[in-house]
């Protein structure tokens, strides 16, 4: 299936890398994996080529091997400086060395210094995965590039400048993968939303293979479903500390609720500009799943970010009725147009929203930043778990999956054009999973315990959770009892058993199970501080790429082959990520029938600081929308007509910049803070609200003749009403009413409105004083007539009454 | 009287900059190759007061494009760079009439989105008006900026 390369040129530089062949074998929870890279020098002169690449979350590389014209070359995993003293000190001589470096983000770099003329290297990384299945379903996962992030690589990615990724839109480089699946696995049901796949039984395995060519532009996903869930363990013998042996027991707990738990849920979705095309598609699908899945007594809100965040409720609503409905339509109405990705501002602000208890948050987001330091740091402060969607066709899983651990969340992903219910299902299950307190485990008896790894924060019922044990011990002890994980829940003082297993002993002749328990230890070193050489001299032992290590290999040249001079450098470009910033794989959908590409640029700004500049995609029908022209009303030429042979003229419009009749929503000095504090939703009234005021519309029906009212909720948003008014007339009102019926006894009440003097000057705080023909209006039998007017009697000129605009918050169904 | 010369890793001491980032500012071209070759290479007064401005800019989070910019003296008020082969960049495009159509890059033309919608919606008043009839064409669907 391997596409033979060719080298495609790049503004006249021809291309260093051929692609990636992959090759894997599952057993069990264990993935092992082989990537083959490939480089070529098709130059003249000696290069330097640098490679940056991601690997999936949990992969941990067991080893390199390297092939340089056909010649087998061996390396060491050393201390990171020293591993680059002897990479300079090669180059310096005129010598090839190879690094492989683990970044801050953990992707990883490779350096291949002094890569003679036409010469090939192929690289294997070796690296082995735990699978963690989720309640029945096991998603695989491998990306094969980094897609664009917002902010700066070395300043907030914490890159060294020869290592930060940069994307292409012009190359391409060919991707192939094969899977073997063994045992359980090999009767799973088998589906991929992001390739196209085929698959053969052999006599052991299922073999999965690609159907199409494919590139490295997309992560690689492979669904299996249908799993039995079941607690498994394994154990094997150390060889690099004889004597002692390691266990891997992966839990499945399962978890009874006693009752539905009621969700506290703050929902904050990325909208900006990277997230356009098939992520925020999928982004709404999603939410539209959560926003339809919650029930009466939970408790949510609505957020949505860029550069600024923007908060579509004050505090939490309930699950039902007109906020279900208003959810509803704020979903329909996302798109990617916030620009960059100010994240860590965002879920500050989003978690400052008050609530009265306990809070989850979820991220629906594509993760797409440098800066997840800064959004660590801010979780970890906050009290909310953090639960993620992860969306589009390269994710920033690693980033995601840190920022759900940190806080006790979890992650869901979901490529483009992936069904988004399973996702949503799952997460829902897990949100209203009980808490469980006083987790433990308990060991054979007879095992000699020397240390095992941290528990999580949460367990979440029908995940897999896995816990490494350094046993001091031989086969025959372990293999006899069961190890058992204990805790308390559903408010019960006894312990029960949540899951067990009897562990099995294996071979491994490659170190397998003791390596990977080595990995979680130094990372758990790493964040200790208190150990900062020992997490170094841990990883050494065990041959593990850390923060501190990095693999070196050194192949000295002959006098007669050394290079004259020092390497020029070839930096091998990350392909454009497929479905990125509105690059989408499906444009055939109705909203974008004839839409034109868009794509999406970090254009410089003038101080020399990267900053997204960003639009929309094209304009294109969209009969669905309310068509919210929220900058100034709609001219009626615009919105469909009859025929009408009348000379054509402008129509009048209610000006923009009266406040007396325009609300433009938060203070004009509040406008520079990237996000609304909480202190910014003042009681009276003026909070957020952009739109028409009761004067302003008032003033619209006054200068338009009532054969131009608007008849419908779309008409009155077009017309300049916000559409918080508008929601409240359509969901609180209009419920069980014809639209048109109300729409026009609506506006019939509001035209009755008086505001002595108001229309002439400013006067503010006027109370309306119902017409006396209203008053006549309200003790007739029209009930609908009477019930505007109470509900609009506590308009004033500037400000619509606070249960109109926050119906949802105010308003409570029975 | 002879100029300081310095080894790649004196001159990496003397600035405090990683070996392999100073080497990287060579291979970019933004500070000035040193004479001689690998191990014989000798760096110079010009290469370290070229470092150490780099490593002021970037200190204050100047990207590195930028900096060669002003390495190389072009600076110039509108940040109109030859686009790099492959390089991504942002056009919208606004259907106004069949065979009419305004492409639009808001970075360069220095606009808001709310001066771009404003803008678009003028030039299809305009079209409107000029044909004397409303604009049976696509149903312009804005940008949503979503008070709240």
């Amino acid at each position: 299936m391997t596409r033979n390369a060719e080298c495609s040129t790049n503004d006249g530089v021809p291309l260093n890398f051929e692609g990636v062949r992959a090759r894997g074998e599952v057993h069990g929870r264990m993935l092992k994996m082989c990537l083959e890279q490939r480089f070529r020098n098709p130059e003249d002169q000696n290069v330097e080529v640098t490679y940056t690449f991601p690997l999936p979350w949990g992969a941990v590389l067991m080893g390199i091997e390297v092939t340089l014209n056909g010649k087998k070359l061996n390396g060491l995993v050393t201390a990171k400086q020293e591993a680059r003293e002897q990479y300079e000190h090669a180059m310096s001589e005129g010598n090839t060395s190879i690094l492989l470096s683990r970044n801050a983000d953990q992707s990883y770099t490779l350096e291949l210094g002094n890569l003679l003329a036409k010469e090939l290297c192929v690289v294997v990384l070796r690296y082995a995965q735990l699978l963690q299945p989720e309640q029945g379903s096991l998603r695989l996962m491998l990306p094969t590039t980094i897609a664009p992030r917002f902010g700066d690589a070395v300043r907030d990615g914490r890159f060294e400048p020869h290592a930060a990724p940069v994307s292409s839109a012009s190359v391409e480089y060919p991707f192939d993968i094969s899977l073997k699946l063994f045992g359980a696995l090999a009767q799973a049901r088998v589906s991929s939303p992001s390739h196209a796949l085929a698959s053969q039984h052999s006599q052991e395995a299922l073999v999965v293979r690609l159907a199409l060519s494919s590139w490295l532009d997309r992560d690689f996903v492979v669904v299996l479903d249908e799993l039995p869930q079941a607690s498994s363990g394994t154990a094997s013998e150390d060889q690099v500390e004889l004597g002692t042996s390691t266990a891997l027991a992966s839990f499945s707990p399962r978890l009874e609720a006693a009752a539905v738990r009621p969700l506290a849920l703050k929902l904050l979705v990325d909208c900006s500009g990277s997230m356009n095309g098939d992520s925020i598609e999928a982004a709404r699908r999603a939410l539209a799943h959560i926003v339809g899945g919650l029930s009466p007594d939970d408790r949510f809100s609505l957020s949505r970010f860029g550069s600024t965040v923007e908060h579509r409720c004050k505090a939490l609503w309930a699950g039902a009725g007109p906020a279900k409905s208003a959810a509803m339509r704020w979903v329909e109405r996302l798109n990617a147009d916030l620009g960059g990705t100010e994240m860590a501002l965002a879920l500050k602000s989003t978690m400052a929203l008050p609530r009265s208890k306990p809070c989850d948050l979820l991220l629906v987001t594509d993760g797409e930043i440098y800066g997840i330091e800064d959004v660590l740091e801010t979780a970890a402060s906050a009290g909310h778990r953090i639960f993620v969607v992860g969306i589009g066709a390269s994710q920033a899983e690693t980033h995601l999956r840190r920022l759900a651990t940190a806080t006790g969340g979890a992650c869901e992903f979901v490529a483009p054009g992936e069904a988004v219910e399973p996702a949503v299902l799952r997460m829902f299950h897990r949100l209203r999973s009980p808490g469980v307190a006083d987790l433990r485990i308990e060991w054979p008896q007879g095992c000699e315990l020397m240390g095992a790894s941290l528990l999580p924060t949460s367990v979440f019922d029908g995940d897999t959770l896995t816990v490494f044990g350094r046993l001091q011990t031989d086969r025959n002890n372990v293999s006899q009892a069961p190890v058992r994980l204990l805790g308390k829940y559903n408010g019960q003082q006894g312990e029960v058993v949540l899951a067990e297993m009897n562990l099995e002993f294996i071979e491994d002749s490659a170190n397998t199970v003791s390596r990977l328990w080595a990995n979680s230890r130094c990372d758990e070193l790493a964040k200790a501080d208190d150990a900062p050489g020992q997490a170094a001299a841990l990883a050494e032992r065990y041959q593990l790429v850390t923060d501190h290590t990095n693999f070196v290999l050194v192949h000295e040249r002959s006098a007669e082959d050394k290079p004259e001079g020092m390497p020029e450098l070839r930096q091998v470009d990350s392909m454009l990520a497929a479905g990125w910033g509105g690059l989408g794989r499906k444009r055939s959908r109705s909203r974008f029938v004839d839409a034109p590409d868009v794509q999406y640029s970090i254009a410089p700004t003038m101080d020399g600081t990267s900053d997204p500049s960003v639009w929309r995609s094209s304009l294109s029908s969209h009969p669905s929308s309310i068509g919210d022209m929220d900058d100034f009303e709609m001219p009626s030429f615009l919105r469909k007509q009859g025929d009408d042979s009348t000379p054509f003229e402008l129509p009048p419009v209610v000006s923009r910049t009266n406040p007396d009749w325009w609300a433009c929503g938060i203070d004009s000095d509040e406008r520079d803070l990237p996000f609304h504090t909480s202190e910014s939703f003042p009681s009276d009234g003026k909070d957020g609200y952009q739109g028409l005021t009761p004067a302003g519309l008032l003033e619209f029906l006054r200068i338009n003749a009532k054969e131009d009212w608007p008849e419908s909720y779309a008409g009155l948003v077009d017309a300049g009403l916000g559409h918080e008014v508008a929601e409240w007339l359509e969901f609180v009102v209009g419920h069980e009413l014809g639209e048109s019926l109300v729409v026009s006894m609506f506006l019939d009440v509001v035209s009755e409105l008086t505001f002595s003097e108001a229309q002439d000057a400013s006067v503010a705080g006027e109370h309306v004083r119902p017409h006396p023909a209203m008053q006549e209006a309200a003790s007739a039998p029209n009930t609908l007539a009477k019930l505007l007017v109470q509900a609009l009697v506590d308009a004033q000129p500037r400000y619509w009454p606070e249960s109109v605009v926050h119906f949802a918050e105010t308003h409570v169904v029975v | 009287m002879n100029p300081v010369e310095h080894t790649l890793s004196e001159l990496c001491a003397l600035v405090d900059i990683p070996i392999r980032t100073a080497r990287y500012y060579v291979q970019q071209g933004l500070v000035d190759k040193p004479t001689g070759e690998t191990r014989a290479a000798r760096y110079g007064q010009v290469q370290v007061e070229q470092l150490l401005l780099i490593k002021k800019w970037t200190a204050s989070g100047v990207s590195l494009d930028r900096i060669r910019e002003l390495l190389s003296g072009t600076e110039s008020d509108t940040p109109a760079r030859a686009a790099r082969a492959g390089s991504v960049t942002v056009v919208s495009h606004l259907q106004i009439a069949d065979g009419l159509q305004l492409l639009i890059e808001p970075g360069r033309a220095g606009l808001t989105p709310e001066q771009v919608r404003r803008f678009s919606r003028d030039v299809m008043a305009l079209y409107g008006a000029l044909q004397g009839e409303p604009n049976a064409g696509a149903d312009p669907s804005p940008a949503n900026k979503h008070p709240s």
